[in-house]
């Protein structure tokens, strides 16, 4: 892995569009499209958001959109965000449920050292829901038990049981933020938390590798509406990307991903919001 | 065309007998994402009578000492900017005769008419808040675009754009130079753990009057969701009102215009935040010309 300074690193998008346990509004199978569509359509002459960053990328197909199987899900964006890795390229995976994040860090083999920074409305940390353990809903716990440390930032919506399974029978969420000191560790900073106390309690938790994941429902629903789980009072898209600048300040980015984009329910400002996002990650290769 | 009466005030007023008035400019040639700017001033007039006229926060209601709307302008086929002398002629003459003129576009390109008109009241500025840069010399061939809005105005009197998250190399080199370009919306939008721009960085070497130019496309789309408006980033609503509010304390503001409207079918929020607009610069107009005795005087 390449430090951040000197040449950044080519791109290679890794299209996901898995989605087989959408608890509520189903349609982040066509995320990937709408991303890709948005890609194009970035001013390419624009200099405010750093676009020239995409300048040599790919665009890859992990699976088709039918794919429902987990396993074959999971053998195939890893295999891709592997290869992209090898090849010295940034990958960056398009989603799809967040069920591909825990399939696009199996690609690590030394999870101890990729330090997992997820932005999302919701804990994702069951154990297993509606019969799966591979659900979008307990895509974070998967992390966890491969050995990532993880830091949880923008969280509004828990449940009590499964904050308690991983921080602790003390886990008290009004505190607004928790910390787990067992192997391997977790820090969870809620949103009002974010709002009145900044980063500094998640900054202790990094290592020097992230792999950021971005839950697009992280984001306020005005605006980031085309998410199938929406969820009252999120960041806004400035204090998003104050947030990666601080994080990846010093840092190294091994990887990223943006999922649950839900273009059914999308004017198409959330399609570009996550076109933008990609791009701004891209500067980080 | 007849548009109606902004903020339909009763009884009708005579625009000679009117502080302001409300001179629609339904300008729509060269918008880069969609048509519609042409019925934009329409769909904000018919918004603004659904619209309480007094501002609660100023503490003003901009109808109190007459507030007049003319009929729409038209404009010609001539090439670029010359089609745009109508409004440049529009603005100067209730300028001159001492009212607060508030244009309702139309794109943002009318900046290129208004500024002719403001060239030969002279010692004039321009405060312009848009989402894109306007500072392009050409954009498809064509000298006025949303795009060279600022870069024409600026060949006539003094301007300072803020507030832009879009921006060509070429632009924003050229606005630098010449410190046309101020604060880009990551600058000035408010977030817990940030320090904003000072907003004296808005109106930095402008002469004491000035007019404000205001492309509504400065919004974020959460706060303005409408065609072409899709780029995240841009500034709240609570945020464009209080660089407003900075504005007018700074200097004398002595017209206005709201520009890059696209009224989306089916959805009237967005004639309705720039009828709001309307009149919030309506009511610190108010507030400017019209100063309240302080206690004991």
């Amino acid at each position: 892995m390449r430090p951040m300074s000197g040449a950044r690193r080519p791109v290679t998008f890794v299209a996901a569009p898995y989605e087989a346990t959408a608890s509520f509004v189903p349609g982040c199978a066509f995320g990937p499209d709408a991303v890709a569509e948005h890609l194009a359509a970035l001013d390419t002459d624009d200099v405010c958001h750093g676009v020239g960053a995409l300048a040599d990328w790919t665009w890859v197909e992990a699976h088709p959109r039918t794919l429902h199987d987990a396993a074959a899900m999971r053998r195939e964006v890893a295999r891709h965000v592997r290869e992209a890795l090898a090849a010295g390229r940034l990958p960056l995976v398009v989603g799809g449920e967040h069920t591909v994040t825990p399939a696009a860090l199996e690609a690590w083999d030394d999870p101890a050292a990729v330090t997992v920074v997820q932005f999302d409305a919701h804990a994702d940390l069951r154990a297993d829901y509606e019969g799966t353990p591979w659900n979008h809903a307990c895509a974070m716990r998967r992390a966890l038990e491969r050995g990532h440390p993880l830091v949880q930032i923008g969280i509004r919506s828990g449940l009590h049981e499964e904050l308690r399974d991983v921080y602790g029978p003390g886990a008290d969420g009004a505190t607004g933020q928790l910390e787990r000191t067992a192997a391997p560790p977790a820090r969870l900073l809620a949103r009002g938390a974010l709002r009145s106390r900044g980063l500094a309690p998640v900054m202790p938790g990094l290592g020097r590798l992230l792999y950021v994941t971005i839950d697009l429902d992280a984001l306020d629903p005005g605006c980031a509406p085309g998410v199938g789980t929406p969820e009252p009072d999120g960041l806004s898209y400035l204090e998003l990307l104050d947030a990666l600048d601080a994080l990846l300040d010093g840092r190294v980015l091994a990887g990223a991903d943006v999922v649950e984009l839900c273009p059914a329910r999308d004017d198409g400002r959330t399609a570009r919001l996550a076109a933008r996002l990609l791009a701004r990650l891209a500067r980080h290769g | 065309m007849h548009v109606g009466q902004f903020l339909a005030p009763l009884p009708s007023v005579d625009p000679e007998r009117a502080w302001a008035v409300v001179i629609p400019a339904p300008f729509d040639r060269s918008a880069a994402a969609a048509p519609g700017a042409r019925v934009a001033p329409a769909e904000i007039v018919a918004a603004s009578t659904q619209v309480e006229t007094y501002d609660l926060e100023l503490g003003r209601d901009p109808t109190d000492r007459g507030l007049a709307t003319l009929p729409p302008l038209e404009f010609s086929y001539a090439s670029d900017d010359e089609a745009l002398e109508p409004l440049g002629c529009a603005v100067e003459e209730q300028a001159r005769a001492g009212r607060f003129p508030l244009v309702l576009g139309g794109e943002a390109t009318i900046l290129a008419g208004t500024a002719r008109g403001l060239r030969r009241i002279g010692e004039t500025g321009v405060v312009r808040l848009e989402g894109v840069l306007g500072g392009d010399d050409a954009w498809h061939g064509l000298r006025a675009a949303p795009r060279t809005a600022v870069r024409r105005c600026a060949e006539l009197v003094p301007v300072r754009s803020s507030g832009w998250r879009l921006a060509s190399a070429t632009a924003l080199e050229w606005s630098t130079l010449r410190d046309v370009a101020g604060p880009p919306a990551r600058r000035l939008a408010a977030r817990p753990s940030f320090e904003p721009a000072p907003p004296e960085e808005l109106v930095r070497g402008l002469p004491e009057i000035v007019y404000l130019s205001l492309d509504i496309g400065v919004l974020d789309p959460a706060a303005l969701p409408m065609p072409g408006n899709l780029e995240p980033g841009g500034l709240a609503y609570a945020d464009l009102t209080r660089l407003l509010d900075e504005v007018f304390r700074r200097r004398r503001v002595v017209g206005a215009e709201l520009t890059g409207l696209l009224p989306r079918s089916g959805d009237v929020l967005p004639a309705f935040v720039a009828a709001r607009l309307g009149l919030r610069i309506l009511a610190l107009a108010h507030r400017q010309r019209f100063p309240r005795p302080s206690c004991g005087e």
